[in-house]
C-alpha cells in the first residue's frame, strides 16, 4: 500500500512530455529520434494513465507501457483501457527495482514527479533503466525539484512536517499543512520581504490542488537538485543533458544586462556550467529536463533551418493595440492559452499569424505557412523560431489534424467522452486538459458521439446549456475530432 | 593550526547580547540563581582577537577570563592586547576544542558567538561535551547559531557562492571573499523584474555594503555553514544534560510582531513545552538567527519572567523622551538602538530618572524610592525591559559623566585610539570617534585637568558629554 493508493495523484496528460514534444525538442538539437505516431514509449510512475491513454488512443501505431508502485492507479487506469479497447497499451504495478532486463528499448521513456521523491536506490534505478533502455536516439524526461529555488520550498516543507508529524490521516495532514503556512503568513504583524514571500506562496499553494500538497511537499522522499548535480549523475549513467523541455525554460529572458554579461562570460565553458547559472539568476524551483544517450552528437545553437520540417499551432486572437503612436499596420495578436502577446507590424509575420489562428486548433506545414507569409522562408523561420522561445505557438513532428469548426453532427475526441463521464479534467487533443466545473457541459461532451444534430443535442440537454458558444468552445479547446 | 580565520580578519567586537552581567540578569529573571558574574569565571570559545572578552575583563577585574580559538594569528594579537593593558584577569590560547583540557575546571559563564552553526559536527558534539564537563552547577551557556527556517533563505547565495568560486577556480581566501560576493549581488542584481525574493537577496548585498565583506565571507561563505532548528539544539543539548533557559536577549523572548491569535496559541504551547513554544515562534517570525541561553538540566526555570527578582538588580537607560502627549504617556526613543516606543504615563517617570542618572544605573531601591507600591514599579521596569528600552544589571553600571576634574577615558578606548578611531566602551559597544575626539580621548589619562583640556579642544564640555554618554569615560576617582 502506497501513499498514492491512498490519495490518487491527478489524472492528467502533460503537454511537456508528450513523445511529440520530446521529438520536436531532439530534432531542434540535432537528434533523430522516432515520430511519435511511431514510437514505442515507457512512463515512469504513470500513476492511472492519465498521460500514457490519451496518447494510446490518439496513435494507435505507437505502443506505450506505464508502470507504477500503486496498484490503485493501475486498476483505475485499466479499467479505462478496457473501456476504449485499447490494445497498444499496458499499465502494469510494479516496483522500478524489480523492471525486467529484457523490457527492451524505448524512443521516449518519461518519469513526471518522480527522481525527486523516492529514495536515492530507486533514484539510480531510474537513471539506469533510461540508460539501458533508451534507443540511440532515444530520449528521456524526467522532473524534479531544482535548486536553488527549492530552498524557499524547503522552508515549508520543514514547517509542514514538523507541523503535521503527529496526524497520520492524510486528510488531516493536509488540513494542518495549510494551517501552519496560514499560522506562518498570516500570523504576523510584521511586513518583512520573508513575511512577504510567505504570504504569496501561500496564496499560490491555495490555488492548487490538495494533492500537490500530499504528494509533493509533504512527501516522504523529497529531494532537490542543482542542475550541475543532476547533469553529473545523467554523465556517470552515459547520459548527456539535451533542453529543458519547455524551451521558453532555456531562454535567458528577465534578466538584466549585468546578469546576461555573467552568462556570455560562462558560455565557452559548456552547456551545464551555463544553465546552471541561470538557475542561480532566475531563482529556478523546478525542472523539466530532456536526456539522450552520450554519444549522440548534439549541437548545441539552433539552427533555425529546423524549423521548415515542423508544423505549427496557435489558439491566437487579434488584441486591441495599446500604443496608440504605433506605426501604420501594427497588429497585437495573443496567445489565448498563455496570454503571450505578440505585437508586429511584419508583413511576413502578419499573414502567418492570421493563418495560424484561423487553423486553430490545428497545425499548419511550414510549407503551408510560408505560402501564406509571401515565401520569405528565411524570415519566417527566424519569426516561428522566435515565437516558440517566447511560447507564443507550439510546434510539432507531425500535423495536428482535428475539428476546426462545429460540424452538425459533432464528435468529441472519445477520450474526451470517456473523462467527462467520469471527472473534471477533459483531456484535449493537445494533450492537455480543461477543468470542467459544470456538469451539463460535462453531460454535452459524453453525448458528443456524432450521432447527434444540435437540435437533439438540445433536446436531450433540456436547454440548460447555451449550444452554439458552447460547442465552440468545445472546438476551441482541441476537444472535437469531427 | 591555521584555519580560515587566520587568512580572513573576522570582526572581533564587544557582544553586548552575551555580556555576563546581562545572562545573569536574565537568569534571576527566570529563576535561575546565576553567579554573580564580577566574580564569576568566564570562558569565550572561539574568541578571536578577544574583541568580546578583553573590555570584559578590564571592566570587571575581579572576574577570571579563558579564551580560546583555532586561529593563532587573533590570538597573538589578543595576547598583545593583554599585555599592553597589563590584564592579569584574563588568558587567550590558540586551542582546537576538542583538544580542551579537562583540567581548565569549571566555569559559570560559557560563550560561544558565531560558532555553533560553523564548525563541523566533530566540533560541535565536543561543544556540547564540553558545556557538559565545564559548566558550574548554575552556569550559563550562551550559544548563538544560524536558525531556520529563516536562514533556509541564505542557502541559494551560499551555494551560488561555492558554485561560482569553484568555476572560476579561485582558492586564494580574498579572492574567493570577492568573487562570492560578486555572485550575490549577481544573483540579486539578475532579474529585470524584481520580485520578493530578489528584495530578500538585496537586503543582503545591502548587509554586505554596511557589515563589510569579511562578516559574510564568514557568516554565509565560509567552509562550514549549518543552521539548525530550534528544537534540534535543544535536543542536542539536552543529550548533553542542559535545558533551554531564554533567548539572550529578553525582547526577543516577548511575541510583540504577531497577531493576538497567535500569541494565545504560542501561550498554549509554553504550557505543554517551552521547547515547542520556541519553536513555533520562530517558524511565525521565520526566524534567520538565535542567541539562546542554555543552563543544567534539574534547575526549576521559571517559564515567565518574575518582575520581583528585578528588586536586587540595578537599570539603565539612555532614552529620551522625544514628545510628552496630552494624556501623559510619551514617545521615547532610543539612541543606540534607534528604536522608538510609547509608553504610558506612569513609565515616564522612570525613564526621565534613569535618563539623568545615565550612563550610570540606578538601583531599584533608588527608582522605587518615592513610590509606596514596589510591585508595581517592578512589573514597570519589565515592561520597560521587555520592550528593550532599559537595560537591568547585576553589576551597577558605573561611568564617567564627563564633569571630572581630571577627565579619564578607560584604558581599553585609549589603547584602542593609538591605531584607529573604532573604541570599545565600558558598556560593551563600539563606536567610531571623529579625528578631533580621537586626538580628546588620546589625552584623558586621568591626570590633565579640564582647564588645561580646554586650551587644547573648542567646546570642550560638549565634547566630553558626548564621549561620556557613550560610557567611554572612568568614574571619578579623586
Amino acid at each position: 500500500m502506497t501513499d498514492y493508493d491512498v490519495i490518487a495523484y491527478p489524472h492528467r496528460p502533460f503537454s511537456q512530455m508528450h513523445p511529440d514534444r520530446l521529438a520536436m525538442m531532439g530534432r531542434m538539437f540535432g537528434m533523430q529520434p522516432a515520430y511519435p505516431d511511431k514510437c514505442r514509449m515507457l512512463e515512469m510512475a504513470c500513476g492511472s494513465g492519465g498521460h500514457l491513454i490519451p496518447l494510446a488512443d490518439h496513435f494507435p501505431e505507437s505502443s506505450f507501457w506505464g508502470v507504477d508502485l500503486a496498484a490503485t492507479g493501475i486498476e483505475l487506469g485499466q479499467k479505462r483501457i478496457d473501456t476504449l479497447g485499447l490494445t497498444n497499451i499496458r499499465l502494469s504495478a510494479m516496483d522500478l527495482l524489480d523492471f525486467p532486463a529484457d523490457a527492451g528499448e524505448f524512443d521516449f521513456i518519461v518519469a513526471h514527479g518522480l527522481l525527486s521523491w523516492v529514495p536515492a536506490e530507486v533514484r539510480a534505478k531510474i537513471f539506469e533503466i533510461c540508460q539501458k533502455h533508451l534507443k540511440p536516439q532515444g530520449i528521456a524526461y524526467l522532473s524534479y525539484n531544482a535548486y536553488p529555488g527549492s530552498h524557499i520550498r524547503q522552508m515549508w516543507r520543514d514547517m509542514m512536517l514538523f507541523h503535521t508529524r503527529q496526524f497520520s490521516k492524510p486528510e488531516d495532514k493536509i488540513q494542518q499543512a495549510k494551517g501552519i503556512w496560514h499560522l506562518v503568513a498570516n500570523g504576523t504583524l510584521r511586513d518583512d520581504a520573508g513575511h512577504q514571500l510567505a504570504k504569496e506562496e501561500f496564496a499560490k499553494k491555495l490555488e492548487g490542488p490538495d494533492t500537490a500538497i500530499f504528494h509533493d511537499d509533504l512527501a516522504p522522499f523529497w529531494q532537490p537538485f542543482y542542475f550541475h548535480e543532476f547533469a553529473a549523475i545523467a554523465g556517470q549513467h552515459g547520459m548527456q543533458y539535451v533542453a529543458e523541455a519547455n524551451y521558453s525554460d532555456m531562454q535567458p529572458t528577465g534578466l538584466t544586462p549585468q546578469a546576461m554579461q555573467a552568462l556570455d562570460a560562462v558560455s565557452k565553458a559548456g552547456v551545464v556550467l551555463w544553465e546552471q547559472y541561470l538557475d542561480f539568476f532566475k531563482m529556478r524551483r523546478f525542472r523539466q529536463t530532456l536526456v539522450c544517450r552520450a554519444d549522440v552528437a548534439l549541437h548545441r545553437t539552433v539552427d533555425p533551418a529546423c524549423f521548415e520540417q515542423f508544423h505549427f499551432s496557435a489558439s491566437i486572437q487579434e488584441v486591441p493595440l495599446d500604443d496608440p503612436q504605433a506605426p501604420e499596420g501594427t497588429v497585437s495578436f495573443q496567445n489565448g492559452i498563455n496570454k503571450v502577446t505578440v505585437t508586429t507590424n511584419n508583413p511576413v509575420t502578419i499573414p502567418a499569424i492570421r493563418a495560424l489562428s484561423e487553423h486553430w486548433p490545428c497545425s499548419m506545414s511550414f510549407d503551408e505557412l510560408a505560402a501564406v507569409a509571401g515565401e520569405n522562408r528565411q524570415a519566417l523561420r527566424e519569426v516561428l523560431h522566435a515565437f516558440f522561445s517566447s511560447q507564443f505557438l507550439n510546434v510539432h513532428t507531425i500535423a495536428r489534424t482535428l475539428a476546426n469548426k462545429v460540424s452538425e453532427k459533432p464528435v468529441a475526441w472519445r477520450v474526451a467522452r470517456l473523462e467527462a463521464s467520469l471527472d473534471m479534467a477533459v483531456p484535449h487533443f493537445h494533450h492537455g486538459s480543461i477543468e470542467l466545473e459544470d456538469q451539463s457541459v460535462r453531460k454535452l461532451i459524453t453525448l458528443l458521439d456524432g450521432s447527434r444534430t444540435h437540435a437533439e443535442l438540445d433536446a436531450e440537454m433540456k436547454n440548460t446549456i447555451d449550444l452554439q458558444p458552447t460547442l465552440f468552445k468545445m472546438m476551441r479547446a482541441g476537444i472535437l475530432v469531427g | 593550526m591555521s584555519s580560515a580565520y587566520d587568512e580572513i580578519e573576522y570582526v572581533s567586537r564587544p557582544f553586548r547580547q552575551t555580556h555576563p552581567d546581562r545572562l545573569a540578569a536574565i537568569a534571576r529573571l527566570f529563576g535561575v540563581n546565576a553567579p554573580n558574574p564580577a566574580s564569576a569565571r568566564i570562558l569565550d570559545i572561539g574568541c578571536g582577537e578577544g574583541g568580546n572578552i578583553i573590555p570584559m575583563a578590564l571592566a570587571m577585574p575581579d572576574a577570571r577570563f579563558l579564551g580560546f580559538d583555532l586561529a593563532a594569528a587573533p590570538v597573538a594579537r589578543a595576547q598583545a592586547r593583554i599585555g599592553e593593558l597589563g590584564l592579569t584577569n584574563i588568558t587567550v590560547e590558540t586551542l582546537d576544542l576538542l583538544d580542551f583540557p579537562l583540567a581548565a575546571g569549571e566555569f559559570d559563564y560559557i560563550l560561544a558567538q558565531g560558532f555553533y552553526s560553523w564548525i563541523p559536527d566533530s566540533v560541535r558534539e565536543g561543544y556540547l561535551r564540553l558545556l557538559a564537563k565545564h559548566l558550574t552547577p548554575n552556569g550559563i551557556a550562551y550559544v548563538s547559531f544560524n536558525a531556520y527556517p529563516g536562514a533556509m533563505l541564505r542557502h541559494p547565495w551560499r551555494d551560488g557562492a561555492a558554485f561560482h568560486t569553484a568555476v572560476m577556480g579561485v582558492t586564494d581566501p580574498k579572492e574567493r571573499m570577492i568573487e562570492s560576493c560578486r555572485m550575490l549581488q549577481w544573483m540579486a542584481a539578475a532579474s529585470s523584474n524584481p520580485d520578493t525574493w530578489t528584495t530578500i537577496a538585496n537586503e543582503m548585498v545591502q548587509a554586505v555594503q554596511t557589515k563589510g565583506m569579511n562578516w559574510v565571507s564568514h557568516d554565509d561563505f565560509g567552509p562550514y555553514f549549518q543552521p539548525f532548528y530550534f528544537h534540534q539544539v535543544a535536543e542536542a543539548a539536552s543529550q548533553h544534560g542542559l535545558q533551554y533557559l531564554s533567548d539572550a536577549v529578553y525582547s526577543d523572548t516577548l511575541p510583540h510582531n504577531v497577531v493576538p491569535d497567535v500569541q494565545q496559541i504560542l501561550a498554549g504551547l509554553a504550557q505543554k513545552s517551552a521547547i515547542l513554544r520556541e519553536q513555533y515562534y520562530d517558524f511565525v517570525e521565520l526566524r534567520p538567527f538565535r542567541q539562546s541561553l542554555f543552563c543544567r538540566e534539574g534547575i526549576g526555570v521559571e517559564r515567565s519572567a518574575k518582575a520581583e527578582a528585578l528588586r536586587e538588580m540595578s537599570f539603565s537607560s539612555p532614552a529620551q523622551i522625544a514628545s510628552v502627549s496630552s494624556d501623559g504617556s510619551c514617545t521615547v526613543r532610543h539612541p543606540l538602538t534607534g528604536m522608538t516606543v510609547e509608553v504610558p504615563a506612569p513609565m515616564r517617570k522612570i525613564v526621565e530618572q534613569l535618563r539623568l542618572a545615565w550612563p550610570c544605573s540606578l538601583p531599584f531601591a533608588q527608582i522605587a524610592l518615592a513610590e509606596s507600591n514596589r510591585s508595581q514599579v517592578a512589573e514597570t521596569l519589565l515592561q520597560l525591559y521587555g520592550v528593550s528600552l532599559i537595560e537591568a544589571h547585576l553589576i551597577p553600571q558605573r561611568c564617567g559623566n564627563g564633569k571630572e576634574a581630571r577627565p579619564k577615558a578607560w584604558d581599553l578606548a585609549r589603547a584602542e585610539v593609538a591605531a584607529g578611531l573604532i573604541v570599545t566602551t565600558r558598556i560593551h559597544t563600539q563606536i567610531q570617534l571623529d579625528e578631533v575626539s580621537a586626538s580628546l580621548v588620546r589625552r584623558l589619562n586621568g591626570t590633565v585637568t579640564r582647564e588645561q583640556l580646554a586650551t587644547e579642544f573648542n567646546d570642550l564640555d560638549g565634547r566630553l558629554e558626548w564621549l561620556a554618554n557613550f560610557g567611554l569615560l572612568d568614574p571619578d576617582h579623586s
